[in-house]
């Protein structure tokens, strides 16, 4: 079931310069799902959309079953989001922002502590936010969002600036958040962290969806587009022999070849050793989501299922 | 945009939280105490050409002093505070936090707005406060004007602040919705500031188009016998004066303009 879906969105800053072109889109309950695109290709003004800060020009978002949401925002109180950098003040402590978030949200300062400790700020409470790190004020920004218990977690860029330890810190807590029953929407252009994060996947490219799937769909994706690299002592011959059978891309190195099945591999090794080539070396190259990523970039073929 | 269930009490705890170690504050008692110590340093070096012996010296020394505050701290002081009380959000990149709650964006709007007129009222309040006090003061110096002897009229006092209040409606609304509608600080302090200088060469030349200049208002609200200001007209009002009409008047148009921008803008 979706708990959030957009359909045939589209919205413009100016006259004539469409950022979303009908976006459709399906978040399912308790996933975490990786809402991935290039710089520009309209991430952030989906998200603004989907939380009321533009107005659609036209489409339909439902959120928690409810359409277009903010011309009654009621259905916002089961949402926490953090839009980029979070909105701190900086002359105030954690502690501060969280008073500030318990009075916006309705929720007792009973639930103060208990997040805190949650993102590991406990200890530093009484800082002034301006002291604290990027990594700090990024988890800041999520105990804010969190504060209220929502159901939907709308994160966008949530490890930009971030440290390998503070990605690795904020990759954690969405896991965990995750296993406690919440869904969360995580846009990146870090394609490693959406990979080792998400349960499902939508991409973007020029304002319209050309990817969405689960991570099956995906697995079965990277299953399609195998790829054998290989190295003889006559490249140009392999070349040649090769090129009828199988797509063949030669580079300086390799051969690069596009195989249906794991099993296409004894036979390629098979025909050359037979045509008295020597083999250096053969290796799987198996593609992972940025080769997904690239090949949508390349051409606009739908691969959502 | 939809109602808030917030109770606006909350909000206004709110925004008050935020106020803690802001300029705010640091604006608010500089503007009490530049008016309260530059009228006592100016009574003390030349008191016998502002305050006369044997007659009561505290009305001599409130018009005096309401005088100096009318031209040269209320505008600038107004200016620095709204200012400061919306470039807090500015700062912290606020408004995409705080539109994306389930509030709506009209209460936070309002509830701002509530704010820096309860601030005014407040400093309006301390600098009754800081004159009183201040006149006392003078007296340990200048003890022959004998302001223990006299009591000083603090209902005329508090009469004068409502007129100050009433006539900066006004400039606070619309100082207030180009503050929100620019990102900086500069540029409706630079608008405020032209505005400033246009309000006292309109007020001091005596120009009716003062009426209808929100920053010329609250200068020419009260005749401290600085300007001549023949047309301000006693009015049908319950004792407002048409002034204060004007203000009031610019109060709701620039109010529910800025209402109603701040409820269409794009948060980008």
């Amino acid at each position: 079931m979706s708990i959030l879906s957009v359909s045939n969105l589209h919205f413009s800053y100016t006259k004539g310069q469409p950022i979303l072109k009908g976006l459709n889109l399906n978040v399912p309950e308790n996933s975490i799902y990786g809402f991935l695109g290039s710089n520009g290709a309209g991430k952030s003004t989906t998200i603004r959309n989907l939380l009321g800060l533009l107005t659609p020009q036209s489409g339909e978002i439902t959120l928690f079953g409810k359409t277009n949401p903010h011309k009654d925002r009621s259905c916002y109180r089961q949402v926490g989001s953090l839009i980029e950098a979070p909105s701190l003040y900086p002359n105030l402590s954690a502690h501060d922002h969280l008073r500030l978030a318990c009075r916006y949200q309705q929720v007792s300062s009973d639930q103060i502590m208990p997040v805190l400790q949650k993102v590991g700020l406990w200890q530093h409470r009484h800082k002034a936010s301006k002291k604290y790190s990027t990594g700090m004020k990024q988890r800041l920004g999520l105990a804010i969002a969190l504060l209220h218990e929502p159901k939907l977690l709308i994160l966008d860029e949530p490890t930009n600036g971030l440290d390998p330890q503070g990605i690795s810190d904020i990759r954690d807590l969405i896991k965990l958040l995750c296993e406690e029953g919440k869904t969360i929407l995580l846009s990146s252009h870090l394609l490693t962290e959406i990979e080792k994060t998400v349960t499902h996947l939508g991409i973007l490219k020029d304002g319209q969806l050309v990817f969405e799937g689960n991570q099956a769909a995906l697995e079965e994706w990277k299953a399609k587009h195998l790829k054998l690299a290989i190295r003889t002592n006559d490249q140009d011959r392999a070349n040649v022999l090769l090129t009828s059978a199988y797509q063949v891309q030669s580079t300086k190195d390799y051969l690069y070849l596009q195989l249906s099945t794991e099993s296409d591999i004894p036979v390629i090794v098979r025909q050359l050793v037979t045509e008295g080539l020597d083999i250096y070396e053969a290796k799987l190259v198996r593609s992972d989501l940025e080769g997904l990523f690239m090949e949508l970039n390349k051409d606009n073929t739908n691969h959502g299922q | 945009m939809a109602n808030s269930s917030i109770s606006p009490l909350a909000l206004l705890r709110a925004e008050l939280i935020k106020l803690k170690h802001s300029p705010v504050w640091y604006i608010l008692l500089l503007g009490i105490l530049l008016t309260a110590s530059g009228v006592f340093l100016g009574h003390l070096m030349d008191a016998h050409n502002m305050v006369k012996l044997n007659i009561d010296p505290w009305q001599r020394y409130f018009k005096v002093s309401l005088a100096i505050f009318n031209l040269f701290i209320v505008v600038p002081y107004l200016l620095l505070l709204v200012s400061s009380t919306v470039f807090i959000e500015q700062r912290a990149d606020a408004w995409k936090y705080l539109y994306a709650l389930p509030s709506g964006r009209g209460v936070f709007y309002i509830t701002k707005l509530v704010l820096i007129l309860l601030l005014y009222l407040f400093s309006l309040a301390m600098l009754i406060v800081g004159l009183v006090l201040s006149g006392y003061c003078l007296n340990i110096f200048l003890p022959e004007y004998e302001f223990t002897y006299y009591q000083p009229d603090l209902l005329n006092l508090i009469e004068f602040m409502r007129h100050f209040f009433i006539a900066s409606l006004g400039l606070i609304a619309w100082q207030y919705w180009l503050s929100l509608r620019f990102k900086n600080i500069l540029v409706p302090l630079g608008i405020g500031v032209f505005g400033f200088v246009l309000g006292i060469i309109m007020s001091a030349t005596g120009q009716k188009i003062a009426l209808y200049f929100p920053y010329a208002l609250p200068m020419i609200v009260k005749d401290m016998d600085m300007f001549r200001n023949e047309y301000i007209t006693p009015s049908f009002i319950n004792g407002l004066n048409n002034v204060e009409l004007h203000s009031i008047a610019f109060f709701l148009v620039f109010g529910l303009l800025g209402y109603w921008w701040e409820n269409n803008r794009e948060v980008v």
